[in-house]
């Protein structure tokens, strides 16, 4: 019943919103800002920048409402408008590279990575990352995008997407690992 | 596979995360959009405003624009009086009586003329010419003031002053063929048809030269001339061989009378 209420409180509130209800759209930005800001924070170390992006993404999601036809939940309309928003922050700062590198010759993942981390530390670990690795790892691992479109969202190849993933896989797992039993050392 | 378990712990954590962003983050989210808004609406406004120059520089220049053409259509307004069906009416009126009285007087100068000087044969025919040729006469003045009621009735539009030279010319000439008639009886002692007929048909001719041609305006009136011309067109060869042989043959009657006499 609480789903239903809220899915019709939401509706309503993109109706107003859609006629320039400023209340809506604070209704709006307060429901969803959290969980974005979280979103922009993958991608951005910094969470003041993250915020920044956060905040111009919104202000496009209000700017266009009305080019949301309600195909697909709200949410996910605007997480891909923070996600893109994000990597134009990146890209800005002119703090994305893709090194290019041969990936057949790589050593195989390690399966027992233990993760018993918190959203904080995993976070920390992702930050470590330079950033061609992290945006990939990121868009494949948490938002499930598929390379061909992550390589078309960034202007890469699908290799390119793909061996950055492979990197940045290995290069976590290893960090984690190291984390782990440097913790284990210390404890 | 391995992987692939370590990445599903990780975006499991990671989704439940929130972080609320900073207390003046909505402000300054506000004021981009009331950004956006007012610009919008600068927009609007200066839209508005350009659209409505654009319309009043039309609006202004159309009139030079068009000026010519709305001069050419301009009629000329003519200060004339307009008389009004009754007042034609009355005035026919009152020139019909005025004719048949113009034409009783010219009957009696006539009937005195003549009774004093032909006898009563000669007498009988002539007031029987005579009663024709007056009826003649008031015919075509009658069919003259049919003329000009038809006119004004097609126009509605009738020139008083046109008018009243109208009638003017024609009591004149009434008046004047009488006085020619007198004249003639008083010089001759004796009035034949024939100058009778020759004074008449000069009294017309002059009438729709009248008619035609206005002195006032130096116009010619082209309906008329057209209408003069027609009547003699109409006019056929045999009716006017009719017409000239009767003539002479009353005349030669009226010269085997006298000589008889």
């Amino acid at each position: 019943m609480k789903i239903i209420q809220l899915f019709k409180n939401e509706e309503k509130l993109l109706k107003k919103a859609m006629e320039n209800n400023r209340e809506a759209q604070h209704s709006l930005f307060k429901l969803f800002a959290p969980k974005m800001l979280s979103v922009c924070r993958y991608y951005i170390k910094d969470v003041h920048f993250a915020e920044e992006a956060m905040l111009n993404g919104f202000f496009k999601v209000f700017s266009n409402l009305k080019s949301f036809q309600n195909k697909g939940s709200f949410e996910g309309w605007i997480r891909r408008i923070m996600i893109r928003e994000s990597i134009s922050f990146l890209r800005n700062q002119k703090n994305i590279e893709f090194p290019i590198e041969d990936v057949e010759n790589q050593i195989e993942l390690a399966s027992d990575t233990n993760l018993d981390m918190d959203a904080d530390q995993i976070q920390y670990f992702i930050d470590t990352l330079p950033n061609g690795y992290k945006v990939v790892f990121v868009m494949y691992a948490i938002e499930g995008y598929k390379h061909q479109e992550i390589a078309e969202l960034l202007n890469i190849s699908i290799g390119t997407s793909k061996s950055q993933l492979f990197k940045a896989r290995k290069m976590l797992q290893e960090k984690i690992n190291n984390s782990n039993n440097t913790s284990y050392g210390i404890s | 596979m391995a992987f692939h378990k370590f990445e599903q712990n990780i975006k499991e954590t990671l989704e439940k995360r929130t972080i609320q962003p900073s207390k003046n983050a909505w402000n300054k989210l506000d004021s981009k959009l009331q950004g956006i808004e007012t610009r919008k609406n600068k927009s609007i406004f200066w839209g508005i405003g350009i659209a409505a120059s654009i319309i009043g520089i039309l609006l202004v220049v159309a009139p030079l624009l068009f000026n010519n053409d709305i001069e050419s259509t301009v009629p000329i307004i003519v200060d004339t009086k307009i008389i009004e069906r009754n007042d034609i009416e009355n005035s026919i009126k009152n020139n019909n009586e005025l004719i048949t009285e113009e034409n009783l007087t010219d009957s009696e100068v006539l009937d005195t003329a003549i009774s004093d000087k032909t006898a009563s044969k000669e007498q009988r025919n002539f007031t029987v010419q005579k009663k024709q040729v007056s009826n003649t006469k008031s015919k075509q003045v009658n069919m003259q003031i049919v003329q000009i009621e038809q006119f004004a009735s097609l126009d509605n539009i009738v020139v008083k002053q046109e008018k009243v030279n109208l009638l003017t010319f024609q009591e004149s000439k009434v008046k004047d063929l009488a006085f020619k008639t007198k004249h003639l009886t008083t010089q001759k002692n004796t009035i034949t048809d024939a100058d009778i007929e020759a004074l008449l048909s000069q009294a017309q001719k002059e009438l729709q030269l009248n008619q035609i041609y206005t002195e006032t305006t130096n116009m010619v009136d082209a309906n008329l001339l057209l209408q003069d011309v027609e009547v003699d067109l109409d006019k056929s060869f045999r009716k006017k061989v009719f017409e000239a042989f009767k003539i002479n043959y009353e005349n030669m009657i009226t010269a085997v009378s006298e000589r008889n006499d």
